[in-house]
């Protein structure tokens, strides 16, 4: 039974972290915006919200550690919407610390660690943020006072505070009737007036008797401190939400208020304003007097923010379902397994040669590609959300680096799949990484080189031939080839007579070892970064391609298959053994050209093709097949992500639908083979990567005389 | 919006109904017997009792302002007057910390949204 129940807690748990781990997000990116635009109200309430409900599903697990922290964090904001506390930059800085400091608490609550530990290294930083509002308590009142010493025992300040109280649907429940704290005013000063705030009071026959849905507005004469006044409330603070107003807040200050208090809602807003009317009594308070135009201009500023992401997430909650991915996985298999089975069928009517059963056959086929594509998609996510994560690394680098950056993320719809987009992740980092250290230049630079002195860096998405394409491109210095060539040279990655083209000269960049940073900084430039890079992509069966223009910035694309799992392909043969092409590389087939058969025994060597020289590979002899070729032979032209490539092969057997399954450990140091996939005939067929196979092969032989571009390797050597 | 300071709607408009039934509630108007004071009050108001009459009243608290408030929001809902009669002092006390006098005046049927 209890097995059981650790298994409904750790997935529980699961849901938790992924919840959070989302809500982190919406509270990097919403702090990230008010740094952007410190009056975006919107923002911090958004951060306010994530780090609220962060708190409150920690606190319905019991994770403490979480939660007082998330606390602190919470109460910094909380200053920020009531206008207390100041949006600085210190302050934005503490905050992001803090987000950090939230992830690193949910990372140990997934490890399952949640001692005192993990809450013990939270405590400087929470320190710091109550210092922050402390700071930002104090100030006001030594503002209010005139000097800091008249404090005590002073005549009563000239305006009075306004306090702002809205209760939580179970105060009463609790046993906590505002009432008493409202007497208790009278304590701390003079109660000027006080408002009721009906608007959430339904209709008697909808009433929870028992619940709470009043809010007052009160305003009270009082020598005291912020903190002495916001003390009566202590009670109060799980169940309520307050503001205090200083007697000399500024009319902004209010405006923000009513903002708050009114979420946006004009007649709420209207009422209010007449509420505050009331209590202001005829000399009316600043906060009365400016209202006209400072809600003409917020008005203005208003239409973008307010059909922002708001009411987009609410639906989103809905129209989501979580579902395991194993789940996923394990429909994407059998469903994979249907394909091969119909691959099956019709293999099968066709020997029969039945053309009813033909028909169904190909009926069924139809039905199947169809659910394979469907399937599929359901492992397909937006990058968009992988984009987002950049935000914060471009913010966190150029502040580093001293320099200026605008982000620009465009594409965030184009679907890619879920195991895709995580492996992608780290690379594109790197490229970001990349782009801000080497890219681009310091604002004096580029001034002086008659650009922008905030640079941009775009990260760009979208789907092209069966393909996804990433680019990260920025408008900074570009590479430079001169520096390139001699620290290839130097570091005898080509010879110094090499005569290279310019995208040649580019992509020695992506060779191991090469940085050409003249300091390594920690940002990048330990020279492990673009090899590693290329080599994360070739992984996952994709391209890198290297565009740059000295002076005008550089632009780096990925391009990826649409998913890893099934490929349309194309079926040869060699010998007894079945080799599959992905279908969208094959460009031609032909006869065997003269040059081949000419050449005898060569594994590889280049042919002429209407007067393009292109390299190829013969299966047979470079995977050493049995037995001897058949009098014909079939060459398969094939698109590389660099050049065209012949293939030789025994037969040609045509298009088919391959469900690629990785080839187990023991075989994956193989060059030149992605895969392997079984046949509707239950043979095992071979999926050839083509790009390594030609690589393998250009080392051992293959010399590049004249055009045909050479993949870097083979300088390597 | 309402300008401020404007004399109470009901001396302009009293659009009162003809009944003259009353309930009078008595004992404790709080948060312990909220959920039946609700039965009661619902009761009344479909019976068409509109006046309700507080003198014997002897405990009042945030729970028995916020019925009233929602009685007096669905009487004018209906379209309909509300009034509430002869409160004692705990009450008044309570209404006056709240700035909710108004709820001892007679109202008529809902016109503006909040009277004050």
């Amino acid at each position: 039974m209890s097995s059981q129940d650790d298994d409904i807690l750790a997935s529980a748990r699961e849901g938790f972290l992924d919840e959070a781990r989302d809500m982190l997000r919406q509270f990097e990116q919403a702090l990230l915006t008010m740094e952007e635009d410190p009056a975006d109200l919107e923002a911090v309430n958004s951060a306010f919200r994530a780090a609220h409900t962060i708190k409150g599903t920690a606190g319905l697990f019991g994770y403490e550690s979480v939660v007082s922290f998330t606390h602190e964090v919470e109460s910094a904001l909380e200053g920020m919407r009531s206008g207390t506390l100041a949006i600085t930059d210190e302050a934005m800085a503490l905050l992001l610390q803090g987000r950090d400091r939230m992830g690193e608490l949910l990372d140990d609550v997934g490890r399952g660690v949640t001692g005192t530990d993990s809450a013990d290294a939270s405590r400087p930083l929470a320190d710091a943020l109550r210092r922050l509002r402390g700071a930002a308590d104090a100030a006001p009142a030594a503002a209010k006072a005139g000097t800091p010493t008249a404090q005590a025992g002073a005549a009563p300040a000239a305006g009075a505070w306004h306090i702002s109280l809205r209760l939580g649907a179970d105060a009463l429940r609790n046993g906590l009737d505002p009432l008493s704290f409202i007497r208790y005013l009278d304590q701390v000063g003079q109660v000027q007036g006080a408002q009721t705030v009906t608007e959430a009071v339904p209709l008697l026959a909808e009433l929870d008797p028992e619940g709470c849905c009043l809010g007052f507005e009160i305003r009270l004469a009082s020598d005291r401190t912020r903190a002495e006044i916001e003390g009566v409330f202590e009670f109060l603070a799980d169940d309520c939400d307050l503001a205090v107003l200083a007697p000399d807040a500024a009319s902004q200050d209010y405006e923000q208020l009513l903002e708050r208090r009114s979420g946006g809602d004009s007649p709420a807003r209207e009422a209010l304003l007449a509420q505050w009317q009331v209590l202001a009594g005829p000399d009316k308070p600043p906060f009365i007097e400016r209202r006209e135009a400072a809600r003409a201009d917020r008005r203005s500023a208003e239409p973008e923010r307010r059909a922002g992401p708001k009411d987009r997430r609410g639906g989103e909650d809905t129209r989501f379902l979580r579902v395991r991915s194993d789940k996923l996985d394990g429909l994407i298999d059998m469903i994979g397994e249907l394909v091969i089975a119909s691959s099956g069928a019709q293999l099968v009517a066709q020997r029969e040669g039945s053309p009813a059963f033909m028909e169904a056959a190909l009926r069924i086929a139809g039905l199947v590609e169809d659910a394979r594509d469907r399937a599929l998609g359901l492992r397909m996510v937006p990058i968009g959300e992988t984009f987002a994560r950049f935000q914060r690394v471009v913010r966190d680098v150029s502040k580093q680096l001293g320099k200026e950056v605008e982000l620009e993320l465009t594409g965030g719809d184009t679907e890619l799949d879920k195991a895709m987009v995580e492996t992608v992740a780290d690379p594109l980092m790197h490229l970001v990484r990349n782009s801000l250290d080497h890219g681009l230049e310091l604002p004096d630079d580029r001034i002086a080189a008659g650009k922008p002195g905030r640079g941009r860096l775009a990260l760009n998405a979208y789907h092209e031939a069966g393909q996804i394409v990433i680019e990260v491109s920025d408008d900074g210095r570009g590479l430079n080839r001169e520096r390139i060539l001699a620290k290839a040279i130097e570091r005898g990655l080509v010879q110094p007579e090499t005569q290279l083209t310019d995208a040649e000269v580019h992509e020695l960049i992506l060779l191991p070892g090469f940085s050409t940073a003249e300091k390594v900084t920690d940002i990048s430039g330990r020279g492990v970064g673009m090899d590693v890079v290329r080599r994360n992509i070739e992984s996952l069966r994709g391209q890198m391609h290297i565009a740059s223009t000295e002076g005008a910035g550089t632009t780096i694309q990925i391009r990826l298959p649409l998913t890893l799992a099934i490929i349309d392909g194309f079926l040869t043969t060699v010998g007894d053994t079945h080799y599959v092409v992905p279908l969208e590389a094959v460009v031609e087939c032909i006869e065997t050209p003269e040059a081949c058969r000419a050449a005898g025994d060569k594994g590889s060597g280049w042919f002429d093709l209407r007067g393009e020289v292109l390299p190829y590979v013969d299966l047979r002899r470079n995977f050493r097949s049995a037995g001897s070729a058949p009098a014909r032979q079939s060459m398969v032209i094939v698109r590389t992500d660099r050049t065209k490539v012949g293939l030789l092969v025994d037969r040609l057997l045509g298009q088919h639908q391959t469900v690629i399954k990785p080839l187990s450990r023991v075989f994956q140091h193989l060059r030149g083979i992605a895969g392997s996939t079984i046949l509707g005939s239950g043979e095992v067929a071979l999926v050839l990567d083509v790009t390594a196979l030609v690589a393998g092969v250009s080392r051992h032989g293959i010399t590049r005389t004249e055009s045909g571009t050479p993949s870097p390797r083979t300088a390597t050597h | 919006m309402r300008p401020t300071g404007c004399a109470p709607e009901f001396a302009a408009d009293p659009v009162m109904t003809d009944t003259t039934d009353v309930l009078a509630l008595d004992g404790e108007l709080t948060i312990t017997r909220a959920a039946e004071l609700r039965e009661m009050l619902l009761a009344a108001l479909a019976q068409g009792v509109r006046t309700f009459d507080l003198g014997a009243v002897e405990a009042f608290d945030t729970a028995g302002v916020q019925l009233l408030l929602a009685a007096r929001h669905s009487a004018r809902q209906d379209g309909t007057g509300f009034e509430l009669r002869s409160a004692p002092a705990v009450v008044h006390e309570v209404l006056q910390r709240y700035g909710l006098l108004d709820l001892l005046r007679p109202a008529g049927p809902d016109q503006t949204k909040e009277p004050r």
